[in-house]
């Protein structure tokens, strides 16, 4: 393919999903009522997680050795990803239900990779809410946060945002993968976000060494904004795993949300329509 | 003048009214628990889940007071007691409906909410059967449960046994609220068609109201005075804050008070949310 050929394929890709995304959101726009407070509960969600992480902070100073500019950059870097997360991938939670209904059947029909397709099916209203919050606690982290800010370090910061979406979308499309074939799985995936909502924004090594492990395979929410957080503020003294990898974890995310592309992909193989 | 008894039907004497209805009752009640129930894979899921997230509370809130003995007047103990228990606060809901497509948000927007008005059982009397029968099941969960962690001192015991009473009064009362919350909630329904955005913003208010996200005597003071304006803090928060010892059991009278105030206000806005529904309900697509 053509240089040129291959922008006009991706513009074309570019225009397509803004079409699913307008799509969607001018059919979650009838139920107006519905559609403000959606927008509302985002940011009154995201604002109850600022204020719960702000009292712990105040309340319980130094927490495992981090200042309180160290722990807000960590709940920030978590609700900014997770903002994302949820505008792009949010298909991958409602995987169960798209089964259920007998959706998947007409996503086999299209010239779209399903996935896709799934991911664009709706797209999330509250996340509008999520990302206004997640800029204000990230203004507010910034400012508490004694740091000499470089080109370097802007870059990672991006690209450690980029890990905590990837991050979550490879937990979601994993489970969403097992979604194709039970609807129950919708329960482990709230039960999942409710983790990494509660967990991902502290520094993970106050807990016993047991939950860390869990936290570090299981549920791997420490390469989400844990560490990139460790790596960013310099406090990788007391970090169960080496610098390095503390540095390397958007990469770690990268390489599960392809893991669990991968296994979607498994899953959808063996798809079977509910339609019988 | 009464009009005549219609002569008895042959066969076999029918079991007397108060009986059948009870069996009625009992049989639409147990719905949601049975689901649950006869499929062990979800059995060991929902207990794996909770299981693990009391032991990450457990695990979150003793190390924090690893570098502070005591915080917002409560010591490591009670400040434990009350994450864990708040933990527990979800299954106080009952078992999930989400998965079997039964909850009225489902109903109403298939259409087949249609069958509530088919049946020989009022609309409003089969949701509080199903509701009470959901709820009171997931109360045998959370009591279990709190023995279990009780029992493995994870838990302490209550402060006194006044506390233990008052927490029990309050608990029962709190378990009315709760219970009229969320069959507002679902009657809302009828109203908004698709209300997945209210479910959302009124469990959330209730998990973070309540205490159950955090005990709330670590928020601001402004928080707490907000909090003290709605119900949900009298479902969870006023009775665990009697069973620590927060709160002095002298309050009793003045917090179960409130709690029946709020009974009152939102039974006669739940009376009235029902009567307008029979009248709003819309069959999509019948």
């Amino acid at each position: 393919m053509t240089h040129e050929g291959a922008l006009r394929r991706a513009a074309g890709e570019v225009r397509l999903t803004a079409r699913f995304v307008r799509l969607s959101v001018v059919a979650q726009w009838e139920y107006r009522a519905d559609f403000v407070t959606a927008v509302a509960i985002g940011a009154i969600w995201q604002t109850s997680v600022v204020v719960f992480a702000t009292v712990l902070i105040t309340r319980f100073p130094g927490m495992g050795g981090w200042t309180q500019g160290d722990v807000m950059l960590i709940a920030a870097l978590r609700m900014t990803g997770h903002a994302l997360a949820a505008a792009l991938f949010m298909g991958a939670r409602r995987v169960p239900d798209l089964t259920a209904d007998g959706r998947v059947d007409g996503f086999l029909l299209r010239p779209v990779p399903v996935y896709r397709q799934m991911m664009l099916s709706y797209f999330h209203i509250p996340t509008i809410g999520d990302i206004a919050v997640a800029v204000v606690l990230f203004a507010v982290a910034l400012h508490h946060l004694e740091m000499t800010w470089t080109a370097a370090k802007v870059a990672y910061l991006v690209v450690a945002v980029l890990g905590v979406v990837l991050l979550e979308a490879a937990v979601q499309t994993f489970l969403g993968g097992f979604g194709l074939r039970s609807p129950a799985v919708g329960e482990w995936q709230d039960w999942a976000e409710e983790l990494m909502s509660t967990f991902g924004n502290y520094p993970l090594h106050i807990l016993p060494s047991l939950a860390v492990g869990v936290f570090f395979s299981l549920l791997p929410i420490a390469f989400g904004a844990y560490l990139p957080a460790a790596a960013l503020t310099g406090q990788t003294a007391q970090l169960p795993v080496p610098a390095w990898l503390a540095l390397a974890s958007p990469a770690v995310s990268t390489g599960l949300y392809l893991l669990s592309r991968w296994w979607f992909a498994v899953q959808l193989r063996r798809y079977e329509s509910v339609g019988g | 003048m009464t009009a005549p008894a219609p002569a008895p039907a042959p066969g076999p004497a029918p079991a007397p009214a108060s009986v059948s209805e009870l069996g009625r009752a009992w049989r639409v009640a147990r719905t949601s628990a049975l689901y649950e129930v006869l499929q062990p894979g979800r059995l060991i899921g929902a207990l794996a889940q909770l299981a693990t997230q009391v032991f990450l509370v457990w695990c979150l809130w003793t190390a924090l007071y690893e570098v502070v003995p005591i915080s917002a007047g409560l010591d490591q103990g009670q400040a434990v007691t009350y994450a864990v228990v708040g933990a527990l606060y979800a299954r106080l809901r009952g078992p999930d409906r989400v998965a079997a497509r039964d909850t009225v948000l489902h109903h109403v927007r298939q259409g087949s909410v249609v069958y509530w008005y088919l049946r020989p059982l009022a609309p409003r009397s089969y949701h509080w059967m199903r509701a009470v029968g959901d709820q009171a099941y997931g109360l045998a969960w959370t009591a279990a449960a709190f023995v279990v962690v009780l029992g493995l001192g994870v838990v302490q015991p209550p402060a006194s046994g006044a506390a233990l009473a008052a927490f029990a009064v309050t608990t029962a009362l709190g378990q009315v609220v709760l219970y009229q919350l969320l069959a507002l909630v679902d009657v809302a329904c009828f109203w908004t068609i698709n209300n997945g955005g209210v479910r959302a913003i009124v469990a959330f208010a209730q998990n973070l109201f309540a205490g159950a996200i955090a005990p709330l005597w670590f928020f601001p003071g402004w928080f707490q005075t907000l909090s003290g304006w709605l119900p949900f803090q009298t479902t969870l928060h006023v009775p665990l804050s009697f069973y620590i010892g927060r709160i002095s059991t002298d309050q009793l009278g003045r917090d179960a008070a409130v709690q029946v105030v709020w009974i009152a206000a939102l039974g006669v806005l739940l009376h009235l949310a029902w009567k307008r529904a029979d009248a709003q309900v819309v069959v999509q697509g019948g």
